[in-house]
């Protein structure tokens, strides 16, 4: 039994389809401009966020050997005597010209600086959010099948532990576990040697990567659960199950593609907060990625490298809010 | 980690099943071995700490761990202290002075091949020279010679002999030039390619990733026994310290003290070395409440030494006294210091200190700082005197250099270049500020004359000076514990904590 809503009603009309058109693209305009607006405002936090932090890359650079003499020397070389609203605007001016300024830590192009951590961290998010939508879409269907058994019970059990756990201290256990003490199964560091790529190394990546799948999957496994619940036990489920048709063929044709279209965007999100989990991760496995360099950056007060690895994560950020935005108006 | 309960680890074993099940297929569909990537029978890998402003260009700012082990091992210095702290001639084969050591005649060791395979000479020595002044503005080591060379008057005699002609007479002009930051590079150098003299070429790098060096078969000196030294960085000790329980990495320069029994269980060795290299803890004679003797010399008293030794270094120290160990001179007649709390008070009081409230600044990077600046406030306590330990990152720290009036600080030189650095007023690295005119008027003595047992005689007074003027706490001597896999075979014992670095003899299994 199904009702009819205002909208669909509204949709069958003359010129809908127009205005449903008209409404992505607006949509779409309206997130483009407010990410131009957000990630400049990231820009100007970051960029007088590094300013508040004591210590500037010069006095980091010379170390105990910095004299006044030497900072304000290496400062007027760096152009950090520079006022900081003309700092700024040289870096956002070299950024709207494709060019993220050079790394006051090594004098290197930071694009060049960041291209190999890039890559190296979107090939670590990428698989563990490949890997992440189809575990996390069994396992919440499995425990919506053995709903209030003690399938679902550990599967409930153990979720909310993993939830509770932030991804430094997962990914401890796992080194413990199986990296150096209990089982010493993967390499507990992901050391990806020069000229070579993480994908080379299969195995190095199997602990940050389960460090990042499970916090992912036990997320969005638990919106899957209770979407397919809702939607077994809906009107049309019961009807359906009263024509006779199949537990699977309920389950799979009927209840999943409904239950799927709240998780989608839940999804994206998982997704988005996957790029910014790496930070965490990277840092533990040591693995070669813009986490790790982010950190080293923000220790030398490297500030066009921190600005650049930061606009990036917020950029991906921000797609995947996009994508889980439009998937959302297009189910509206 | 060992503390982990057992009821845990099989809820987090069925946790991370199912995603380790589908990463192990991946991983098991590779041939790749789990090593640091050397694949090659002789290839060492060496694990550090890195950072992202390593560089292999040797005339830098300061020096990291990784570029300690990069230089050392593609460069050469003139002269070289060997592992037990003497002096040994290097790329010079000899130095000779004038009457009053105002003019140094420099005799290089002859055949020396150059990296790029030309020979090491006399333009080569003049150019790393005008260079390392030429830097001036960020080339932190230039403080060990910048007061007495004038790199404007330093003449080629041939090929192999130079003739220096200082700017005030300078009695230990060959030890200035052992200081591992003031190495020699060939005159076709460039930043991104300097040519050295050292057992090893630098075949790749990336800061704080990996270096890549590879052994030069025309070194002049003793050869490592392998043929490649990866160098791994890594942004923590703690995960240096997985690599070497998984045997990523064959070898570090040092592990978190509270680590060690755990990794001599995995089947770590560790190489222990008397070390020159000890903390610090610095006050500030210029300003109060430091500038009363009584008060440092009640800190002095107040700190348990014997604690320290077993909490701080798990026992892997010896007793300090307040002076720098391993001068090579017999060390001064003075008595051991002991906690003595009683003393402590007295002292304060006598100083209208008796409810002394001070912050111990660290940003704890090194083993033992932050343990021994929470002893110091414990003991502190005891008496009524607040000690308020500030952790802080290493650019906060910096940012202060030598204004902190309480601040612990390393030291981990030989003694005649610690001097100028660490305990002469302009001292770049004298975070006391001490200024005494005993001290200095011993100090000038010594770098006047060249004559060995002269000098030797002035270093056990200077230790004297040092010793009642009471510019610091010197808790303890820790051990250098140099953690290294069955692999490797060779390493040797090095008072400068260089046992990870210096490769002559080393050799590496398959």
């Amino acid at each position: 039994m199904t009702t009819i809503t205002e909208t669909e009603v509204l949709a069958t009309q003359p010129g809908a389809v127009m205005r449903r058109r008209t409404g992505w693209v607006g949509v779409a305009l309206r997130k483009l401009i407010e990410a131009v607006i957000t990630l400049l405002l990231v820009s100007v936090c970051v960029f007088f966020a590094t300013q508040i932090m004591p210590g500037n890359a010069a006095a980091v650079l010379l170390g105990t050997h910095a004299t006044p003499e030497r900072v304000a020397a290496l400062s007027q070389q760096l152009g950090l005597n520079d006022p900081l609203l003309v700092q700024y605007g040289r870096w956002l001016g070299g950024v709207l010209h494709g060019d993220f300024g050079t790394s006051l830590a090594n004098g290197r192009p930071v694009s060049q600086l960041i291209a190999t951590p890039f890559t190296n961290s979107l090939f670590l998010a990428a698989v563990a959010v490949i890997l992440t939508l189809p575990l996390s879409l069994i396992a919440g269907v499995v425990a919506a099948q053995f709903k209030d058994t003690w399938i679902d019970k550990t599967f409930l059990g153990s979720s909310m532990l993993a939830n509770a756990l932030p991804d430094f201290i997962i990914g401890t256990l796992l080194v413990f576990f199986f990296g150096t003490t209990v089982f010493k199964i993967f390499p507990p560091v992901s050391i990806i040697p020069l000229g070579t790529h993480p994908w080379d190394f299969p195995a190095k990546l199997v602990l940050p990567v389960a460090t990042l799948v499970i916090g992912g999957v036990m997320y969005l496994s638990r919106l899957i659960r209770v979407s397919v619940i809702d939607a077994l036990s809906s009107e049309y489920a019961e009807m359906a199950h009263l024509k006779g048709i199949s537990r699977s063929r309920l389950l799979f044709v009927h209840a999943l593609p409904n239950a799927l279209a709240p998780a989608i965007p839940a999804a994206s999100l998982v997704a988005a907060f996957t790029i910014g989990g790496v930070v965490v991760v990277e840092y533990l496995f040591n693995y070669p990625g813009m986490g790790v360099l982010l950190l080293q950056s923000i220790g030398a007060r490297d500030i066009p490298t921190i600005q650049a690895i930061v606009m990036i994560i917020a950029a991906i950020y921000f797609v995947f809010n996009f994508i889980a935005d439009l998937i959302k108006v297009g189910r509206d | 980690m060992s503390t982990i309960p057992r009821p845990r680890r099989s809820r987090a074993l069925a946790v991370g099943a199912s995603a380790l099940m589908l990463t192990a297929t991946l991983a098991a569909c590779s041939g790749q071995t789990s090593s640091g990537g050397a694949t090659a029978a002789t290839a060492l890998n060496l694990g550090l700490i890195g950072s992202v402003n390593d560089q292999v260009f040797p005339y830098a700012a300061q020096s990291t761990a990784g570029e300690s082990a990069i230089w050392l091992n593609s460069f050469d210095t003139l002269t070289a202290v060997d592992s037990t702290g003497k002096l040994q001639m290097s790329l010079a084969e000899s130095f000779t002075p004038n009457a009053n050591n105002t003019v140094w005649t420099v005799k290089l060791r002859p055949d020396v091949k150059l990296h790029n395979g030309g020979t090491f000479g006399a333009d080569d020595v003049i150019y790393s020279v005008k260079k390392m002044f030429e830097l001036k503005d960020s080339f932190g080591a230039l403080s060990q010679i910048s007061s007495f060379v004038d790199p404007s008057k330093i003449e080629k005699v041939d090929e192999t002999t130079l003739k220096f002609t200082l700017k005030k007479p300078y009695g230990v002009f060959p030890s200035a030039w052992s200081y591992s930051q003031l190495p020699m590079i060939g005159a076709d150098s460039t930043t991104d390619d300097p040519d050295g003299t050292g057992p090893f070429t630098v075949d790749s790098f990336a800061p704080n990733q990996q270096a890549t060096l590879k052994k030069f078969d025309g070194y002049w000196g003793d050869k490592p026994g392998f043929d490649t030294l990866n160098i791994f960085f890594f942004g923590d000790q703690e995960a240096i310290v997985n690599a070497l329980q998984g045997g990523q990495i064959d070898l570090s320069s040092s592990v978190p003290l509270a680590n060690v029994d755990s990794l001599k269980s995995a089947g770590v060795t560790f190489l222990a070395s008397d070390s020159t290299g000890h903390l610090e803890l610095a006050m500030r004679t210029d300003v109060a409440p430091f500038v009363d003797v009584r008060v440092r010399r009640a800190m002095q008293l107040i700190i348990d030494r014997e604690a320290v030794v077993k909490t701080a270094y798990n026992g892997y120290a010896k007793v300090g006294n307040d002076i720098d160990p391993g001068t090579g001179c017999p060390a001064p007649d003075v008595p051991q210091r002991t906690q003595d709390l009683a003393k402590a008070k007295q002292l304060l009081a006598e100083a209208g200190q008796s409810n002394l409230n001070v912050d111990l600044v660290t940003d704890g990077v090194f083993p033992g700082m932050t343990e021994t600046a929470q002893l110091l406030s414990q003991d502190a306590a005891q008496i009524g005197v607040k000690v308020n330990v500030k952790k802080m990152d290493t650019g906060s720290l910096l940012d202060k250099w030598l204004k902190w009036p309480f601040v612990l600080n390393i030291v981990n030189d030989q003694y005649l270049n610690l001097v100028p650095e660490d305990y002469l007023p302009d001292g770049e690295d004298n975070a006391a500020h001490w200024n005494s005119p005993t001290f200095v008027g011993l100090a000038d003595k010594l770098f006047a004359t060249s004559d060995a047992s002269e000098q030797c005689a002035l270093v056990t007074q200077m230790q004297k000076a040092q010793y009642e003027d009471s510019p610091s706490i010197m808790p303890a001597y820790p051990t250098s514990l140099t953690p290294y896999s069955a692999r490797v075979h060779g390493l040797h014992t090095d008072v400068f904590g260089r046992s990870a670095y210096e490769f002559a003899g080393v050799t590496v299994n398959d």
